[in-house]
């Protein structure tokens, strides 16, 4: 299968935290769910992808090309969302429109507006005038309006509202609808998640622990609730963390293995995050 | 590149009424009092000022991040700075060089001071500038104060050298000082991508 991205062995040290041997891929035409809590890599992975980190060590490569040896041409196939704006806030939307024909070769103006109208957002307004809401939404008409194949999202969704955030859900669903489109996407709101993606990949401490179909996520994984007595009589390898709360235990635990008699819960993408995350290990 | 040198001209378009008003002030005086000084420093001041506003606004809006993003080099990067300083310096050095044609600015020493400063302002920023990228631009403010600060003491020092000597010498050693601003600007630059390259967003 071609890949939109492939990332292996990726390290790279700051004082206090460091990306340690990260690997994964984004396949053509499939939309990988990025998770993890708040400094575990995420935003360092995303950034080494993009070329606004120097790696120190392994190998990412973005259209079948190394992505330091990426041209303008390649780069201006990848729409991105960096969390902030990152975009001039002095400049309203028609400045902004102005600046980016020439910054990006296939600059389509009249896709822009058409997006800055669906998204309601006003074009003589300076864009530190727009709320949190609308920079993200702008971030987003940018992002998609210069031909890219593949979007790098980290957090696009934060800070909006549920109707804005089933809105930008919505565009994405379009967007994937040409098969050579692909889609990286972080969020904490893992439930927007579940209905975009294809995979998901999980970071904890700058390591990645898995990168998972989505839906094998549930055949895999299942939550049980029950005693430290049956706790105990569990087999340890099929236990991937657990928890010990003040009315019995709860534990993530591998179906697979799993031989106990207890019926299992649906384990969604957050309880998988969360055991492997805060859980103790057996 | 021409892009980010739009985005720049956009981002301190806000100012550029207070830049104007204060442009015209010192051609002013300089018009008024026979004193080419005013207006020559000025444009130093401009030099500097605007491109570290450009970039102070870019480090607010993390614009960099965008835009390596985009697809614009590091290397690009860097050297759109410089070129905006020279979008900012050519017309405002043009200028002075007119004013030589009025009949009371028009000496030789005057001609040495315009020359002067024009590599008085490449200096300026080409040492004012890689050290932005290096520490940021708030942590530079203080720096770019003690190269204003030192500019008007060579200035006063250059006038009294002027006065002092006069004739084809000064305008030898100014036309020196402008060559050497035109060399260190390439390293300056040079050294900026450097950093650039270095550097994580």
């Amino acid at each position: 299968m071609e890949n939109a991205i492939y990332v292996a062995g990726l390290y790279k040290q700051f004082s206090g935290f460091a990306l340690q041997n990260v690997g994964f891929c984004v396949p053509k035409g499939s939309v990988v769910g990025f998770i993890g809590e708040n400094g575990a890599g995420k935003s360092t992975t995303i950034k080494s992808i993009l070329g606004l980190v120097n790696p120190d060590g392994g190998k990412i490569e973005v259209f079948g090309k190394a992505a330091p040896s990426l041209l303008r041409e390649d780069k201006n196939k990848i729409g991105a969302v960096l969390g902030e704006t990152c975009l001039p806030e002095n400049l309203n939307i028609k400045d902004i429109d102005g600046v980016m024909r020439h910054i990006f070769e296939n600059w389509n103006s009249s896709v822009f507006f058409a997006y800055a109208d669906r998204f309601s957002l006003p074009r003589e307004k300076k864009v530190k005038e727009f709320s949190r809401g609308m920079q993200q939404k702008l971030s987003l008409a940018v992002a998609l309006s210069h031909g890219a194949e593949l979007l790098i999202l980290d957090e696009p969704t934060s800070g909006l509202d549920p109707v804005a955030r089933d809105e930008i859900l919505d565009i994405l669903y379009d967007f994937m609808q040409d098969e050579e489109h692909s889609v990286l996407i972080s969020s904490h709101i893992v439930s927007d998640l579940e209905k975009l993606c294809d995979y998901i990949l999980f970071i904890h401490g700058g390591k990645v622990i898995f990168e998972e179909e989505k839906d094998s996520l549930r055949e895999k994984y299942g939550v049980l609730k029950c005693t430290a007595e049956q706790f105990a009589e569990l087999d340890p390898s099929a236990v991937v963390a657990y928890h010990r709360g003040e009315f019995g235990m709860s534990a993530l635990v591998l179906r697979e293995k799993y031989r106990g008699e207890q019926a299992l819960e649906t384990a969604n993408i957050e309880d998988v995050m969360l055991y492997y995350a805060r859980g103790e290990r057996v | 590149m021409f892009g980010l040198i739009i985005k720049d001209f956009k981002n301190v378009f806000g100012m550029m009424i207070y830049y104007l008003i204060l442009l015209a002030l010192f051609l002013t005086i300089t018009l008024l009092s026979d004193n080419i000084y005013f207006y020559i420093g000025a444009v130093v001041f401009f030099t500097i000022s605007v491109p570290l506003s450009a970039l102070a606004y870019d480090e607010k809006d993390n614009w960099d991040k965008f835009a390596l993003a985009a697809g614009v080099s590091r290397n690009q990067l860097a050297v759109s700075r410089y070129l905006l300083a020279l979008a900012v310096l050519f017309p405002l050095w043009l200028i002075s060089f007119l004013l030589l044609l009025a009949e009371d600015l028009r000496s030789y020493e005057n001609l040495s001071v315009v020359l002067m400063y024009g590599g008085i302002s490449l200096l300026s920023t080409e040492i004012v500038l890689p050290l932005v990228f290096r520490i940021g631009t708030e942590k530079a403010r203080l720096l770019y104060i003690i190269v204003i600060l030192a500019v008007l003491v060579l200035g006063g020092l250059f006038a009294a050298w002027v006065e002092t000597i006069g004739g084809m010498s000064v305008l030898i050693a100014s036309l020196c000082i402008l060559a050497v601003g035109i060399v260190g600007f390439f390293i300056s630059m040079k050294i900026s991508c450097s950093i650039y390259r270095h550097k994580d967003f």
